[in-house]
């Protein structure tokens, strides 16, 4: 022994060397293992590593399978190998379908389209034509795999065509340049910063020798120029107008544009001109979602042969614009927004931006309700507000043709033609169709009504030289009275409102096809906030309604019904089309024939200021005077519009009593945001909306008897259970729900409702196993192929690592028009969450494009809610077949994303009804199971908390019964727990079930005799494993199904380096313990 | 004052640069922590430790400035012993604080290095550097800690040193 501690003396600063080593190397394994555990999804996904597997007695991946194209199955019928090769290429077919389907022509002289593939010499211009300079997809949100992509010169190359190599490669070599081409943005505000920079790169110097052999001098008639032009689409960002848009005004050319940044630059209409210069016909690609100003290029000097919109295509779409452009493919998109000449005319836009409370700095930051913006122009979004002046300056109806709200340059009166370059749903083919209501059916009428479904019926006719597709779009008009017979209120009417739409099939050339669409009154149905005493409804008023196809010689669109149901009520009328009135039903609506109740009543009011603020400042725009008197703050007897450029206001730095703060020069000292300068700016919060704006205004009760309310129960229940082998899932109302329910503890239910970050934790008597079960996007599922075997049958490896992600944005499958084509969507993301193993996806997002600056605008399909909500509804439709839940967002209001953090949004109960809310309640009626929240308020209440929206219309009008879960909560305050349950949501967006309002068990013992609260933490459970019982989930979660950790190598190496950090820094330590205090004779005598 | 630093082993020296080291990485941790809660207007990022991470610093910075001031200065197994415990005490602290930042920054780079959804944060992205500047500052100052722990400190004057250090 002495020998022994002899030893440990004589090494003792090993042992204290080591000690320490390994202490270090202990605690950096257990800091590492805790970041990589906590982080566990989105670790496995970087690192293709998996962390746990569900084992079962049952057979497990029996309820939900791939479509018989992706998989094999054996003699007996079982699955036995998936093909994710076909996935992939189906992946590529419907990407190519898209495109083909949704690209919109919008001009098209001298047949510049199609050209033909092996004679046309092609030169692509422009720094968007480069394969690293399109826009394939969003920068943030909708983001797709840039391996994956086919540039527009490989597309065009496949097809055959001959494509200016050197060219593309001198715009490859400058497609970019750093810090431009990226929107001003913020994950929680955007504040400062809110200039654009767009980089267009400079015609190269040498264009005449890159142009060698492909210019008309060489090629003649057969040299074509694409030049495209882009724009980026961000989560987190929105463009701004005017001056302070662009980082700088030198960038533009307000000789010919407009100045915003939605117009052209110098730059690109500098490269327009060199490929006129060059080539005898040159096309325009417009590579965006939001509406650009595209009068320069319509006529005039910059005047293109041919524009088509394209989008973002996605990985895959250029292929379908190639086919399009050289013919392969008639092109039949139609535009899901409005292109206005000034990208700034519409009156949503005299309300866009950032607006702070003149009291806001009372508001704290963490409940982000400082900042706000006032919907003023009521129902007139988009074409609503086009069409339905257009109306009624043709019929010299509420001042539409006076000059205030017209921002035509030198404009003495508006008028649409100046106002509008092309109108929602317009489009061109490569044929003509004309289109009718078919008289020879429903006894020469033409329509058939039963109860509140219009049945129309219509006959197309291909009229032209190739064969070819069409969109059959029905508007509608409602009997809108200026006389005193128009007893409701202030309900405001669009003259015409898209109802339903349908893609015909390939017509072949002078052929016709007949067919008929179903039309749901009650989407024409106004709300009016003083039916009933005030109790509010929706109301179908008696008259003579006006069904028209938007489709005349002239154009299609929303433009074009409005035509022709002009041309049926006033023949004499002054259009600017000829009325097609054989594409219009006439048709009589009254109480006795139809079944029209009334079944809604307010929910909402608290959402128009008005309501807050005394003298209702706000005069929401009417057609009854579209002078807008009294409107964003003017007097009320001037017009309240503004057609200045935007310049901003700098906002002012204020103190605690809410006074300017001013330098040593009595200066006003800025805080770096810039303020809109327009619209309704200057708003003080009551003290009312002060108290609202705090957000904690529940008060949780502590003396209810909640003993009915029962917890903790051994009913013998799973979750499993509620799902029989065949998919069919017990009703909601079902008693065996609350039997499962009461299994719980409320502190696991409490972190159940509050973790729902994509990992959703264990709940243990009703063996709900824990798991990573949501993503987002609106491209598709954003993950890879799983490179782990999850131990579905079909699992196949052979193309892990492909992103999933691959469709043309949310717009472009919009402007398709086509309901199947949506569907055939949802059927592939469904079998992508299969074999992704993923069965809840955050999309799609239904929002409307309220102005064309939403920087999100790619994610979101159309400023027309109904286009919006057939579009999404053909997703749910498709994906629910495969267990894949998709949720609808954001509900509601998210319509721009400066400050979407809290933003309070003010509108009226009507606008927001009927324009937003309406494409949401389409798509929840086609099956929808999710939702997620929004981040902004509805009025001053944070939307996810608001009663009327979430349980007064979603749950209650609406009969939803399922998942909502908040938008991300990370660790923002306004996001409270009483008060977003009780309303309805069920699941908080974050990461962990302890957050800023404490411990799951705290708060189960604060909560504990508050009936309300404790039955609303029920429901919320409930609402969400409902809806994940009809997931593809249920493959997994058998009655016996259990996870078993498994031990891949990262979790391998930071346990052991706990482990063996530990036991040796722990012997070491020991060592040296002994090494001092055990004395050893031989030094001891020395 | 000759005498002074002459009475004073090499493994000191070492402390007196750990010293350094870890008023380096105090001034980049708390210009990280500075920049993180500017980042955006909700203090989203802000490093709600960075008092305690700032405190085990400064303890550290103390303790290591103590050894070197001790060595050679008081002498005899109980100083050896107190200053083996300082060093020991002093590399936990600068790695619980280096632990401490890595966890801070969980977010910054979930949402920089793996998204894009602050890439146009520079104020964010800067803070992010600068707490990886601060955990190698931290790191190397522990390994230099480790270095020193080699050498016996403050027994009496070269009668056992050779004994000490390491075989």
């Amino acid at each position: 022994m002495q020998k022994f501690f002899g030893y440990l003396k004589k090494h003792i600063g090993l042992w204290r060397m080591l000690a320490i080593i390994f202490v270090i190397i202990f605690v950096l394994g257990y800091v590492v293992g805790a970041l990589l555990e906590a982080n566990s999804a989105q670790v496995n996904r970087v690192l293709k590593t998996t962390t746990s597997r569900v084992e079962a007695d049952e057979e497990l991946y029996a309820t939900y399978i791939p479509d018989d194209a992706y998989v094999t199955y054996d003699a007996e019928g079982n699955i036995i190998a998936g093909d994710t090769e076909a996935l992939v290429k189906a992946h590529k077919d419907l990407g190519e379908k898209l495109s083909e389907e949704g690209s919109v022509l919008l001009k098209n002289d001298s047949s510049a389209l199609p050209f033909t593939a092996n004679s046309a010499k092609v030169t692509l211009f422009g720094r968007a034509s480069a394969p690293s300079g399109s826009y394939y997809g969003m920068n943030i949100g909708g983001t797709v795999e840039s391996s994956q992509n086919v540039s527009l010169y490989d597309a065009l190359v496949s097809r055959g065509v001959d494509v200016n190599s050197a060219m593309t490669d001198y715009y490859e070599a400058n497609a970019s340049k750093s810090g431009t081409n990226s929107l001003p943005m913020g994950f929680t505000t955007i504040t400062t910063e809110q200039a654009f920079t767009p980089y267009e790169a400079a015609v190269a110097d040498n264009v005449g020798t890159l142009m060698s052999g492909y210019s008309k001098t060489d090629a003649g008639d057969n040299s074509i120029g694409i030049v495209v032009i882009g724009r980026p689409s961000s989560e987190a960002g929105d463009y701004y107008p005017g001056s302070i848009g662009v980082s700088d005004s030198e960038l533009m050319d307000t000789s010919v544009t407009t100045g915003n940044i939605l117009g052209f630059t110098a730059a690109e209409l500098k490269t327009i001109s060199t490929a006129k210069t060059y080539c005898s016909k040159v096309i325009v690609l417009i590579n965006t979602s939001n509406p650009m100003e595209l009068g320069p290029i319509m006529s005039g000097t910059y005047e293109a042969d041919a524009i088509m919109w394209i989008g973002f295509p996605g990985n895959y779409g250029f292929n379908g614009v190639a086919d399009v452009l050289v013919g392969n493919s008639n092109p039949s998109g139609r535009l899901a927004d409005t292109f206005a000449m000034d990208s700034t005319s519409s009156p949503a836009m005299q309300n866009f931006g950032l607006y702070k409370f003149t009291n806001g700095d009372k508001v704290s930051a963490n409940d982000c309700g400082s900042y706000y913006v006032v919907e003023a122009e009521s129902i007139y979004t988009g074409y609503k507000y086009y069409e339905t002046r257009y109306e009624d300056s043709v019929l010299g109806q509420g001042d539409a043709s006076d000059k205030a709200g017209a921002f035509a340059s030198n404009a003495t009166s508006w008028v649409y033609d100046d106002e509008v370059a092309y109108s929602f749903g317009y489009g061109l083919s490569y044929t003509t169709f004309t289109q009718e209501i078919d008289t020879s059916k429903a006894d020469g009428k033409g329509y058939s009504l039963n109860g509140t479904t219009l049945t129309i019926y219509y006959k197309v006719t291909n009229t032209g030289d190739k064969d070819g597709q069409t969109v059959v779009q029905v508007y509608g008009q409602s009997p809108y009275y200026t006389d005193s017979n128009f007893n409701h209120g202030d309900v405001e009417k669009a003259s015409v409102e898209l109802l339903n739409y349908a893609k015909t099939p390939v017509i072949t050339k002078n052929g016709t096809y007949s067919g008929s669409i179903d039309i749901d009154l009650t989407l024409l149905a106004s709300y009016d906030e003083t039916l009933n005493n005030n109790a509010g409804g929706y109301v179908l008023d008696n008259g003579t309604y006006y069904f028209a196809l938007g489709n005349n010689e002239d154009a299609d669109g929303a433009h074009a019904a409005i035509n022709n149901i002009l041309g049926v009520k006033d023949s004499t009328a002054n259009l600017d089309q000829t009325a097609n009135t054989a594409a219009v039903a006439t048709v009589a609506i009254t109480s006795d024939n139809t079944s029209f109740t009334n079944t809604a009543s307010n929910q909402l009011q608290d959402a128009d200021l008005n309501y807050w603020e005394e003298n209702d400042p706000v005069t929401y725009l009417s057609r009854s005077d579209w002078t807008w008197k009294g409107g964003n703050g003017a007097d009320s007897d001037t017009s309240g519009w503004n057609t200045n450029m935007w310049s901003g206001l700098k906002e002012v730095e204020l103190d605690e009593n809410g006074d300017e703060v001013k330098d040593s020069d009595g200066n006003p000292v800025y805080t770096g945001n810039v303020l809109a300068d327009k619209g309704y700016v200057g708003i003080k919060a009551t003290d009312a909306m002060l108290t609202q704006l705090g957000n904690d205004t529940y008060t949780v009760s502590t003396t209810d008897d909640t003993s009915k309310i029962l917890w903790n129960q051994d009913n013998g229940l799973k979750f499993a259970d509620m799902i029989d082998t065949e998919g069919n899932v017990k009703d909601y109302d079902d008693e065996s729900w609350t039997k499962l329910i009461e299994e719980l503890d409320p502190a696991e239910a409490i972190g159940f409702i509050a973790q729902g970050n994509r990992v959703y934790m264990q709940l243990t008597g009703p063996n709900f196993l824990s798991g990573t079960y949501t993503e987002n996007g609106p491209v598709g599922l954003n993950m890879s192929l799983p490179s782990d075997d999850f131990g579905a049958p079909w699992y196949d490896d052979t193309e892990a690592g492909y992103t999933l992600s691959t469709m043309g944005c949310a717009t472009l499958q919009a402007a398709a028009f086509d309901q199947d084509l949506q569907q055939e969507i949802g059927e592939l993301w469904g079998n992508d969450s299969l074999f992704g193993n993923l069965p809840v996806l955050w999309a799609p997002s239904l929002n409307v494009h309220r102005t064309p600056y939403n920087g999100r605008s790619a994610e979101y399909y159309s400023e027309d809610a109904i286009l919006s909500g057939y579009s999404a509804a053909g997703v749910v439709k498709g994906s629910r077949e495969y267990g894949l839940i998709v949720c609808l967002k954001h509900f509601a209001m998210n319509d721009q994303e400066s400050n979407r953090r809290g933003v309070a949004v003010f509108a009226t109960e009507q606008q927001m009804r009927e324009n937003e809310l309406r494409g949401f309640q389409i798509a929840f009626a086609a099956g929808a199971l999710g939702t997620m929240t929004s981040f902004n308020r509805i009025g001053c209440t944070f939307s996810s908390a608001h009663t009327g929206l979430i349980s007064g219309i979603l749950r209650g009008e609406w009969g939803y019964r399922g998942y909502a879960i908040t938008d991300m909560a990370s660790s923002t305050d306004y996001f409270t727990f009483p008060e977003t349950v009780i309303a309805g949501t069920t699941n908080f967006d974050n990461t962990g079930d302890e957050n800023d309002w404490g411990k799951t068990s705290d708060l189960a013992k604060a909560y504990a005799n508050d009936a309300t609260l404790m039955q609303a933490i029920q429901d919320a459970v409930h609402n969400t494993l409902y809806s994940f019982a009809y997931s593809n989930m249920v493959n997994y979660m058998t009655p016996t199904a259990h996870t078993v950790k498994v031990w891949n190598w990262w979790r391998c190496v930071y346990t052991a380096l706990e482990v063996i950090g530990g036991v040796i820094a722990g012997l070491s330590l020991v060592a040296y313990v002994l090494a001092l205090v055990v004395p050893v004779k031989k030094e001891e005598e020395a | 004052m000759k005498n002074f630093f002459s009475k004073k082993s090499w493994a000191s020296y070492v402390m007196l640069g750990v010293a350094v080291l870890a008023i380096v990485a105090l001034i980049v941790s708390a210009l990280s922590a500075k920049n993180s809660a500017a980042a955006d207007d909700l203090e989203t990022y802000a490093i709600g430790d960075i008092g305690g991470i700032i405190a085990m610093d400064v303890i550290a910075i103390v303790l290591a400035i103590a050894v070197f001031v001790i060595d050679g200065l008081l002498t005899g197994k109980l100083f050896s012993i107190i200053l083996d415990v300082a060093r020991f005490a002093a590399a936990a602290l600068l790695i619980a604080s280096m632990a401490l930042m890595i966890s801070a920054m969980e977010l910054p780079m979930g949402y920089i290095w793996f998204s894009d959804l602050e890439a146009g944060n520079d104020v964010l992205i800067a803070g992010l550097n600068q707490a990886v500047a601060s955990w190698a500052l931290y790191l190397v100052a522990a390994i230099a800690d480790v270095v020193s722990m080699s050498k016996s400190l403050s027994v009496k004057a070269n009668k056992t040193m050779a004994a000490d250090t390491v075989a």
